[in-house]
Order: C-alpha cells, then sequence, then structure tokens
C-alpha cells in the first residue's frame, strides 16, 4: 500500500538525516530534501489522473475558474515546499521572503479574475 | 527508485564524512574541504535531476 | 339620431381594444375556444416544455457552482497554513463572485426586457383604450376610475424601471464587494440596500393595494379555500408584496368570475405566458443558490456561503418585482375588458 511505502520512506530519510547532521550537516540537509522531493513525486503521481479530469471539464465550460484556482494551489504547494525546506536549513528570513513571494504571485493569478468581475460591475453601472 | 537515490546521497555522505576526518586527522585540511565540496557537487547533480522532475509535474498538473 | 347616438357606445363596448386582439391573435389562441379545447395532458406537456427551455441556463450555473465551491473546498483543506488559507479564501470568494455576477446580470437584463415590454404595453395600450372609452361616453365615474388606475400603474411601473432595477444592480454589486473584503461595514452596507430595496418594492405594493381597493368594482369576497390557499402561499413566497400580491389574486378571481368567458381566460393566459418563464427562470436561480450556500458553509468557506445567500435573496426579490408588475399588467388588462364589455 502507498501509505506504508511512504511512511517507510519519510523514516529512513529521518534516521539517515540524523546520522548525517553531526559530521556534515550540509549533506544531512540534501538528504532529507531528497527525501522530501521524492515524497512529493509520489503524491503528484497519484493525484495525475483526478487533476486531469478536471482539466476536461474545464474544456467543457463547465469549469473555467476552478482551472484559476487549481494554479493557486500550485503556487501555494511549491511555495510552501520551498519556505519548508529554508527554514528546515535555519535560514528563517529565506523562508519568509518564499512565503512572500508565492503569495503575491498566487494573488497576481487572481488577476483576470479581478478584471472580469469589474468589467460586470461597470456593465452594470453604466 | 526513491529509496535509492536517499540511500546513495547517505552513503556519499558518510563516505565524504568519514575521509573528511581521515584528512583532517592527517592534516590535510584543505584536501579535506576539496573532498567535501567535490562530495556536495556529486550529491546536488543526483539531486537536481529530482527536483526537475517534480516540478515539472508540478507544472503539467495545475497548468503553471 | 339619439339612437345612434346611444348605439355607438354600445357597439365600441363590445369590441376588445386592437392591440389586445392583436396580442391575442399573435399567441394563436382564439377566444371562443380556449377554455374548451385544452386537455390536461397538454397543459403538462407544454410546462414540461417551457422547464426545459428555461431550466438550461440555472442547471448549467447550478453545476458550475457546485463543482467550483467542491475544488474550492479541496484546494482550502490540501494547502494548510492560516495565511495561505486566507490568500485561498479570497481567490475563490473572488472566482465565486465572478461566477455568479455574470449570472445574475443575465436575469437582471431578462427582468429588465419583461419589465420594459409590459410597461410598453401599459403605457401604449392604456391610455388610447381610457380616451376611447371616454369618449364614448362611458359611465363618467368608471372613466375617472380608470383614468386614475392607470395613472397610477403607470407611475409605478416607471418607479420600478427608473428605481427598482438600478437598486436591484447596485445591491448585487455591493453583495459581492461584502464578501470579498469582509469588512462588517460593506456587510451592513448590502444589508442597508436590501432593505432599501425592500421598503421601495414594498411602498409599491401598499400604493398598488390603496388604488385597488378604491376600485368599488372590483372588491368581492369570495370564500373558496383554493383562493385562501393561494393567498397565503403568495404571503409566504414572496417576501415583500406577498400580501399586496395576494389581494391582487383576489380581485383578479372576481373580475374573472365577472367577464364569465374564456375571454378573460385567454387574456391570463397570453400575460401568464410572457411572465412565467422569467419567474421560472428567478425561482430556479434562486434555488441553485440556496443548494450552493449549503454545501459552501457545510465545507467551511464562510464568504463563499455569505455570498450565495446575499444572491438567493436578490433573487427572491427580482421574483417579487415581476409578480408586482405581473398583477399590475394583469389587473389592468381584465379592468378594461371588463369596462369594455359594459361592466
Amino acid at each position: 500500500m502507498l501509505i506504508i511505502k511512504v511512511a517507510s520512506l519519510a523514516l529512513v530519510t529521518c534516521s539517515i538525516t540524523l546520522v548525517l547532521k553531526k559530521e556534515q550537516p550540509a549533506y544531512a540537509f540534501l538528504a532529507s530534501t531528497c527525501g522530501a522531493v521524492c515524497l512529493m513525486l509520489l503524491a503528484a503521481e497519484h493525484i495525475t489522473p483526478l487533476l486531469d479530469w478536471i482539466h476536461t471539464l474545464s474544456d467543457y465550460g463547465i469549469a473555467e475558474n476552478a482551472s484559476y484556482l487549481l494554479q493557486v494551489l500550485g503556487i501555494a504547494l511549491v511555495a510552501q515546499f520551498a519556505a519548508d525546506l529554508c527554514r528546515e536549513a535555519g535560514l528563517s528570513a529565506a523562508a519568509s521572503a518564499v512565503d512572500l513571494c508565492g503569495r503575491l504571485l498566487a494573488l497576481m493569478q487572481a488577476v483576470p479574475m479581478l478584471q472580469s468581475l469589474l468589467s460586470s460591475f461597470s456593465g452594470f453601472l453604466q | 527508485m526513491d529509496i535509492d537515490l536517499v540511500f546513495k546521497i547517505a552513503a556519499t555522505g558518510i563516505i565524504v564524512a568519514v575521509l573528511n576526518q581521515l584528512l583532517i586527522r592527517s592534516g590535510r585540511e584543505d584536501q579535506a574541504m576539496m573532498t567535501t565540496l567535490a562530495g556536495l557537487i556529486v550529491v546536488l547533480t543526483m539531486l537536481v535531476g529530482q527536483i526537475s522532475d517534480l516540478f515539472v509535474l508540478i507544472k503539467a498538473l495545475f497548468d503553471l | 339620431m339619439t339612437a345612434l347616438v346611444l348605439l355607438a357606445p354600445t357597439a365600441h363596448a363590445a369590441e376588445i381594444p386592437d392591440t389586445a386582439q392583436d396580442i391575442l391573435e399573435e399567441s394563436g389562441l382564439d377566444g371562443s375556444e380556449t377554455g374548451q379545447d385544452w386537455e390536461f395532458g397538454d397543459i403538462l406537456d407544454s410546462a414540461a416544455g417551457l422547464f426545459r427551455n428555461e431550466s438550461g441556463k440555472p442547471l448549467r450555473f447550478a453545476a458550475q457552482a457546485l463543482f467550483y465551491l467542491s475544488i474550492a473546498c479541496g484546494v482550502g483543506l490540501v494547502a494548510q497554513g492560516g495565511a495561505w488559507k486566507k490568500c485561498i479564501d479570497a481567490v475563490s470568494v473572488l472566482g465565486f463572485g465572478a461566477l455568479g455576477l455574470s449570472a445574475m446580470m443575465d436575469l437582471i437584463g431578462r427582468v429588465g426586457n419583461t419589465a420594459a415590454e409590459s410597461q410598453t404595453y401599459l403605457v401604449g395600450f392604456i391610455p388610447v383604450y381610457s380616451a376611447v372609452l371616454s369618449l364614448c361616453g362611458q359611465t363618467t365615474g368608471a372613466a375617472v376610475y380608470s383614468g386614475m388606475f392607470f395613472s397610477m400603474s403607470t407611475f409605478l411601473s416607471m418607479a420600478i424601471e427608473k428605481f427598482l432595477l438600478p437598486v436591484m444592480q447596485i445591491y448585487f454589486c455591493f453583495s459581492v464587494s461584502a464578501a470579498l473584503w469582509g469588512n462588517p461595514g460593506i456587510e451592513d452596507a448590502a444589508k442597508l440596500f436590501s432593505r432599501c430595496m425592500s421598503w421601495l418594492l414594498k411602498g409599491c405594493g401598499t400604493l398598488f393595494s390603496f388604488v385597488l381597493g378604491l376600485q368599488g368594482i372590483l372588491a368581492g369576497n369570495s370564500d373558496s379555500a383554493a383562493l385562501r390557499i393561494g393567498k397565503s402561499v403568495l404571503s409566504g413566497a414572496l417576501p415583500v408584496v406577498g400580501d399586496a400580491a395576494a389581494a391582487a389574486l383576489e380581485s383578479t378571481v372576481a373580475t374573472v368570475r365577472l367577464l364569465k368567458g374564456s375571454l378573460a381566460l385567454a387574456a391570463v393566459i397570453v400575460l401568464a405566458a410572457s411572465f412565467l418563464p422569467v419567474l421560472l427562470h428567478c425561482t430556479l436561480y434562486f434555488l441553485a443558490f440556496s443548494v450552493s450556500g449549503i454545501l459552501a458553509s457545510a465545507s467551511g468557506q464562510r464568504q463563499c456561503g455569505q455570498l450565495c445567500r446575499l444572491f438567493a435573496d436578490g433573487t427572491r426579490l427580482c421574483g417579487s418585482l415581476l409578480t408586482l408588475y405581473f398583477f399590475m399588467v394583469l389587473l389592468s388588462t381584465l379592468l378594461l375588458l371588463l369596462l369594455g364589455n359594459g361592466g
């Protein structure tokens, strides 16, 4: 089962990281990064069918706005991942910077929706 | 594939740590530092491929 | 000579006015044989056809809204962290607002068109006929009453078009802003607009029932159970104008009884056919918004749920507006036919 694979991978990564931490902290960090990346790859591969289905639905025109929301989700996930990695390496300033960038980019994704909303407003209130 | 990479990085790290200790004890600290750096570059090369895989997949999934 | 003069009013009284005749001919209904030929099956078929035509857009909108809300819920669950949740909430409300507002723009456009059509009908048809009536020397009391009634209806319809529809639009825009911003001040502003809208509707409705009350002709106390049920349904279902609509329903039934013919039934059917689709549209949108509101609140998206509730209230107000118009137009027509038939 997948969850068992995930849990065992996480355990192994943690132990390797702890072993390497005192001697070579850089390698420990790289090992934990690698473990996290592999876990994310596993999750992403398993969610691919669902997202493909959502994309086909949005091609049918049922969920155009939903694709914007999914983009925001993608940005959120990557930004959180990067920020957590920075924090693990002890760089909380870099983590906050990545977080901030991510949030700004996510809000900018919403600009087309804001534009359509404003055009509806102006159409209404002429 | 998943666990293999982590084990490879672990193995590289342990080897580099041992070599580091040996070289420092025998007084060649600059060589110790170069070994560490070489090991880091090797590990990074292995890791960058994985990371780019991940980001390409996320880009495709979320239409970014 | 006097005989000719006396004959003229009765001759005029016997024909229905040209425009009403045109409307009846256009709709393909023959005044003399309507009531008898319709079977229950035909009525069901036409109702089903009407439902199918009208339910396309609201159903599609409901599907879009529900899908969007479930995705927003999923996204909110996946991206943990308080700050990110707020960001995602803002984006999802923005998207839902854009979706809902475009649907509402459609609806209000349609309501405005129907209102404009009935306005043209009222303004064009009624003064001409009341002038004809007064020329023929009809009962002067009746002419005075009709003059007052029709000027009141014209005033009401112009008030509705100039004030109520823009207020409705502003209400929708404000509710979207309220949900987006989350500031209690904007929420209060949206509530104020909806209250203002209810006041205006209530004012029009009260004016209308006041004018109706002055019409001694139409005052009839009918006790039938069906009428009572109809009245209670109207008072309950429509938020503001329910009482006025219930009074109007009573007058309508009394008038139809007085007219005693399939002509009245034909007039009712023709007018209903032009109003019913839009009313059905409003009801379906109301249902769609209520269901989406339930889903949004259940999945923990407070702002989307609030937006859905505000929009659902808005569709209800639209429905009340339409009903008020419908009863105004219907009663004007029936009153005219009544007077025309020498009532």
